[in-house]
């Protein structure tokens, strides 16, 4: 008998214990689920100094956050869920996760095609997944579009990352949306033959830098980034599909959750991010506004204007299972 | 035996199975105040099953098992070992590691006053009051043991269970601390039962003997009445050297080949084998031989002759080694015991004569 | 009748106990390894469809693969050590051990960005050597060293420990009757380690079996792997949980061939007083070749990636490079210990319940019970993650319904749920480490302090635990060190605002920020080498004249 109450008093001291690192009482704060990571205390700081309001952020992949939320049910304690894929955005929203909002000021701030027509979740930021070069070895007229690439003549010479990347994912399901299923196969399969499979898009690029492959898919920031560190990095940017429906984007976005203590403060949050915040979000990372009126950073106005896939994130979210399938079947890992 | 001081310990009808293996087989037994009981048996003969029942470190199928009148197992009741007030002395002596010899000693008792004094006492018992802040692993094997004697005998248990305490010493420590042990327990006046595969520890040491044979109890009685009229065959040839002389019994008299030996255990007169130990063996050179002497033994102090009768068969004798005899010698053989020699009833053997002998153990 | 009472009062709260954490245990596992038996047809026609036939293929030969290669490296290093003199020998002998204090996906990554096309290696052999090579370090042969190296320890220490006290001997023995070193060594001291090497390899089996971190900088893909992929990247839970089943067979398998390898054998120690036969002394190149493995296996396995990491750390504690210190990093560290000190403890705790219920009632209920506690070792992360988030849920609802809402606080708020899991992931190692120690406790101690008046409970306090102490240090020590280490269980149940040095190292890894990892995979690194040095340095070291410790 005391072996079990002992037992039982060790319990209870470790729920207390570990109840005290827990949840804080609410005072006037935004608790954030977010799937980013680069570096967006800086964005959000000027937010809390701004009004008032401090953020609180739980990390994690977009999908692993998602299924938190809905775990958690009606006792969750998240206010706003932000994801770095568009196709989370809709799956999420599918799924009950996020609450309408109806606010003007994000409506005009984001444009139609970067949020969802209900309301329930609005884009913040774009990236583009585009075509990567060494300009030695490549002439930038040997490029054109994705599917190109699935040609014999870069076997060998291409870099892609994995099948398990969610931007990897939403690339081949547009591919499937605008090419049907077994097309997309062809090109996935070509893709699969020509190219060595890497784990991120850094490593894409330094592999191409030190000449390991001359073309490579990659996000748009990742090669920003390089070039901050080193303007004299050898790689250089082609936007893709430029003259085939456009480039592929995706955007990093957020809603409300249903369950959100305070929907009108969270919603308060994305209104800022979208318009007087817009400027810092998406500098920290190099990514390119939504707000038309926010103009792209130096660095990467300096790529050029681009033409764009015109966004579904619907189908980003409905044909990633069959993306999964379909890269399994071609035999890219 | 409801003498004054009843029973200390009685075991009634105690059986214990270990799957299909019957570890003991309704085995009564009791011991007195006071009683050096010893248990004898070939290995696998359950003799450390009964102490396990006994302490409570195992429980019994049936009977019942009683110490100091309480019932401790067995009838729906059972007493768990740390409240059974056995105290046991383990083959391997078990003293903690961690603590010193008078701690050890001491581990048993309540947190009582005369604590310290009880312990010295324990401690004095068995010599080793000098020793009393070293530990264990800093003592000699016999020491080790000593020790582990002390420790069971401090909290003055009911009875003590000594399970072949001695076995892992060398011969001479073993003899040495085997009077020792005995004498620790008269001196304490403590009930013990101890347990043994060694015969001559078992002879030497206990108020009486019990022999345990498949996890049957054989036979209990004073060492004497064990070795000179053990009750079976078994006890006869385990208990002591013996060899088997066919005779016939007619009223309370066995004829063999080696003359008429008044005989004892056999009810009915016929066939029977009587036990002769080699030490009862007479061998004469004077009067007409009926046997000659075959291959010997050397003993130290006595010669193991093995005798070929004329009339067929062999008997054993001991004879002291100044009266050694050589091979081939021939010999008179007669027995002769002070006591009446036990007697077994023959088996498969016509009923018509003796024929020989049946040489035993 | 009171007697009777007497019995149950003292030894039954023992069992109940026992009963309880094995319900603990068994719960969540069960929960989830329910979901299979209403099998999912679709799901199981689209998990054949996208390569279940693969991962399961994959899963076996990495397996296979790492098992022989740690067997080989951790036991023929073990065996060198032990036989033979060479320079150096001394400091090797507990060296050896050093690449436990790195985590697999540690070693992982260095060895990727080590050995990649853009890493030094390649580029020396470029620039230097004028070799034009430009390969991409991916497959089966590369996860499988790496896996090895990293896990080669588990099995150096069980090696080890067989060869000082049960082998000893009859190897000895085999050298008087003629066998030279080597072959005494195959026919003599092999089977009577088998045992230990059973034990050990079984360990290194399961370990790769839940890794999904670690061979995905590989692009190997086993059934572990699908489950993280499936439920991450298909957003699909119940495909996941099916899969995890598989997993759950591959672990059954695993305890089934050690303990049929394992035979009845166990783990008293002896008294091990034969004669040491002096080990030989290696001369000409073979020496040198010795000390040569010896150093390379260390070098690879500590040296080069500890070197890595500080490399890194200076860069971000110096502030040169891109990212400065990250004030990030205090915090991170505050929680790993958190977590690792409350996880270590309540393991310990519980193990020793457990361990001491099985001594002092040895019936199969008890037994069976005690070895149902352990299991946890062998589920996946994820299995047991979300096996934890079901109970929390049913019990939030029960709660709910009595009127007392903890709800968020309960689920997401505290750390419940993750130290919940973590002790039943972890409960494995401490028991080992307690029944260890206790096999040092005969039974006959334990018998006696019974007779000698002790309650249960009083025996395990004044007779058990003063001699286990050494076995509870460790397992304290062992507990601490893996829930450091861990990532998957601590990805999906952290609590809100929650993040630890394990979950940042590998956000940042994945990301390629080689100059933010440092630290933190350092401190990792750091930290758990403090106790594996100190807890191995002294039993493993080979005195002065050759014998082992």
């Amino acid at each position: 008998m005391r072996v079990i109450r002992a037992g039982l008093l060790v319990v209870a001291g470790a729920i207390v214990l570990s109840g005290c690192a827990g949840a804080r009482a609410d005072d006037e704060v935004v608790r954030v689920y977010s799937a980013r990571h680069y570096d967006l205390e800086t964005a959000f700081e000027q937010f809390v100094d701004e009004t008032g309001t401090s953020v609180e952020f739980l990390y994690g992949t977009d999908a692993e956050l998602r299924e938190r939320i809905a775990a958690e049910g009606e006792d969750t304690l998240a206010d706003v869920y932000m994801t770095v894929d568009a196709g989370n955005l809709a799956l999420a929203a599918e799924a009950g996760i996020f609450q309408p909002l109806e606010s003007e000021t994000l409506e005009a701030a984001v444009p139609e095609e970067l949020r969802d027509p209900g309301g329930s979740w609005y884009g913040l930021s774009m990236r583009a997944r585009t075509i990567v070069y060494d300009p030695e070895d490549v002439d930038p007229s040997e490029l054109s579009t994705y599917e190109a690439l699935a040609g014999p003549e870069w076997r060998g010479r291409l870099c892609l990352r994995r099948s398990t990347n969610v931007y990897t994912q939403s690339l081949v399901a547009s591919l499937i949306a605008n090419h049907g299923h077994d097309r997309a196969l062809e090109i996935v399969g070509g893709w699969a033959d020509n190219a060595r499979i890497l784990n991120n898009d850094v490593a894409i690029l330094e592999n191409i830098a030190v000449d390991a492959c001359d073309v490579g898919i990659a996000n748009h920031y990742y090669l920003a980034r390089e070039l901050d560190d080193d303007p004299e990095f050898p790689v250089e940017l082609f936007w893709a599909n430029q003259d085939a429906g456009g480039v592929h984007v995706n955007v990093s976005g957020a809603g409300v959750t249903a369950e959100a203590d305070d929907p009108d403060l969270a919603a308060r949050l994305l209104e800022w991010l979208a318009t007087d915040g817009q400027e810092a979000f998406v500098a920290g990372n190099h990514e390119y506004p939504v707000n038309p009126d926010v103009a792209p950073d130096g660095l990467i106005a300096g790529f050029g204007g681009f033409v764009t896939d015109p966004l579904s994130a619907a189908e980003f979210g409905a044909l990633n299972a069959a993306a999964v399938k379909l890269m399994a079947e071609a035999g890219y890992q | 035996m409801s003498a004054p001081d009843g029973p200390v310990l009685e075991l009634e009808e105690v059986t214990k199975r270990y799957g299909g293996v019957t570890a003991l087989d309704r085995v009564s037994i009791g011991a007195r105040r006071g009683e050096l009981l010893a248990v004898v048996g070939p290995s696998g003969c359950g003799k450390t099953t009964l102490l396990q029942v006994i302490a409570g470190l195992t429980d019994v199928d049936a009977g019942r098992v009683a110490i100091g009148g309480r019932v401790v197992a067995g009838a729906g009741a059972w007493v768990p070992p740390e409240r059974r007030r056995a105290g046991v002395v383990f083959q391997e002596h078990a003293l903690f590691p961690h603590l010193t010899v008078a701690d050890n000693v001491g581990f048993g008792l309540p947190r009582a006053a005369d604590r310290r004094t009880r312990c010295a006492e324990a401690l004095d018992l068995v010599r080793l009051g000098h020793l009393a802040r070293r530990y264990p692993h800093e003592l000699s094997g016999g020491e080790q043991q000593r020790v582990a004697l002390a420790r069971a005998l401090a909290p003055r248990p009911a009875v003590v269970l000594l399970d072949e305490p001695f076995s892992n010493l060398d011969a001479n420590l073993r003899l040495q601390l085997r009077q020792e042990t005995a004498t620790v327990l008269r001196a304490s006046d403590a009930t013990a039962v101890f347990v043994t595969h060694d015969r001559q520890e078992a002879l030497s040491l206990g108020d009486r003997v019990a022999v345990l044979n498949d996890g049957a109890l054989e036979q209990v009685d004073h060492p004497a009445v064990v070795f000179h009229t053990p009750r079976t065959r078994f006890v006869a040839t385990f208990i002591g050297e013996a060899d088997l002389l066919a005779g016939d019994v007619s009223d309370g008299v066995a004829h063999t080949v080696v003359g008429a030996l008044a005989v004892t255990g056999v009810g009915a007169d016929g066939p029977v084998d009587v036990m002769v130990r080699p030490h009862e063996v007479v061998v004469d050179v004077v009067r007409e031989a009926n046997a000659t002497v075959g291959h010997s033994e050397f003993r130290g102090a006595h010669v193991l002759h093995v005798l070929a009768l004329d009339a067929g068969g062999e008997l054993r004798c001991e004879v002291p080694h100044t009266r050694a005899l050589d091979q081939g010698a021939r010999v008179r053989v007669t027995v002769d015991a002070s006591h009446r020699l036990a007697a077994f009833p023959a088996v498969n053997r016509p009923t018509s004569s003796p024929a020989g002998t049946a040489p035993g153990g | 009748m009171p007697a009777r009472e007497a019995r149950r009062g003292g030894r039954r709260s023992w069992r109940v106990a026992t009963a309880l954490i094995a319900a603990f245990v068994v719960v969540p596992v069960a929960l989830v390894a329910s979901s299979v038996l209403t099998p999912d047809r679709e799901i199981w026609r689209f998990l054949w469809q996208t390569g279940l036939a693969r991962m399961v293929g994959a899963t076996v030969v990495l397996m296979v693969g790492v098992v022989v290669g740690t067997l080989v490296l951790g036991g023929g290093l073990a065996w060198l050590v032990a036989a033979y003199r060479f320079p150096g020998r001394r400091v090797f002998s507990w060296l050896l051990v050093l690449p436990m204090a790195v985590p697999s996906y540690v070693l992982a990554f260095v060895a990727v960005y080590m050995l990649d096309a853009p890493g030094p290696v390649q580029t020396a052999a470029r620039s230097v050597f004028g070799l034009d090579v430009r390969i991409a370090p991916r497959g089966m042969v590369l996860a499988v060293l790496v896996l090895s190296v990293a896990l080669y320890p588990y099995v150096y220490l069980l090696a080890r420990a067989a060869l000082s006290e049960q082998a000893a001997v009859t190897y000895g023995a085999a050298r008087t009757l003629g066998l030279g070193p080597a072959q005494a060594a195959w026919r003599v001291v092999l089977p009577m380690a088998r045992p230990s090497l059973a034990a050990g390899g079984a360990l290194v089996a399961m370990e790769t079996l839940t890794d999904f971190a670690t061979i995905q900088y590989f692009n190997v893909e086993t059934v572990s792997v699908a489950v993280y992929q499936v439920w991450n990247g298909m957003f699909d839970r119940p495909a996941a949980t099916q899969l995890a089943a598989i997993v759950l067979v591959f672990a059954i398998t695993v305890i089934a061939v050690e303990r049929a390898l394992r035979g009845r054998a166990r783990y008293h120690q002896r008294g091990g007083a034969g004669p040491r036969v002096e080990p030989v002394t290696l001369t000409g190149w073979s020496r040198w070749a010795a000390s040569a493995v010896c150093g390379l296996v260390v070098g690879v396995g500590f040296v080069v990636p500890a070197l890595r990491l500080l490399g890194w750390s200076s860069v971000s504690v110096l502030g040169v490079g891109a990212g400065g210190f990250d004030p990030r990093y205090a915090s991170y560290l505050g929680n790993s210990v958190l977590v690792a000190a409350v996880a270590a403890v309540l393991c310990v705790a519980a193990a020793g319940v457990v361990v001491n219920a099985v001594r002092l009632t040895p019936d199969r209920a008890t037994r069976g019970l005690a070895r149902l506690t352990t299991i946890g070792y062998a589920v996946p992360g994820p299995v047991v993650a979300i096996g934890i988030l079901l109970v929390l849920a049913g019990v939030d609802a029960a709660l709910d319904v009595v009127g007392l809402d903890l709800g968020a606080t309960l689920i997401t708020g505290s750390l419940v749920g993750l130290v919940a899991a973590y002790v039943i992931r972890f409960l494995a190692p401490a028991a080992n480490s307690l029944e260890a120690s206790l096999d040092k406790v005969t039974p006959a101690m334990t018998m006696s302090a019974l007779t000698l008046g002790a309650a249960p409970r009083q025996v395990v306090q004044r007779i058990h635990l003063p001699l286990i102490r050494s076995g509870v240090g460790v397992g304290l020590v062992l507990v601490a060190v893996d829930a450091l280490k861990e990532l998957p269980v601590m990805l999906l149940l952290r609590p809100f605002g929650f993040s630890t040095l394990a979950v940042w190292v590998y956000e940042l890894a994945s990301e390629s920020l080689w100059d933010l990892v440092g630290l933190p995979a350092l401190t990792i690194v750091a930290v758990a080498t403090v106790p594996v040095v100190v807890l191995f340095r002294g039993t493993l070291r080979v005195d002065v004249d050759g014998g082992s410790a």
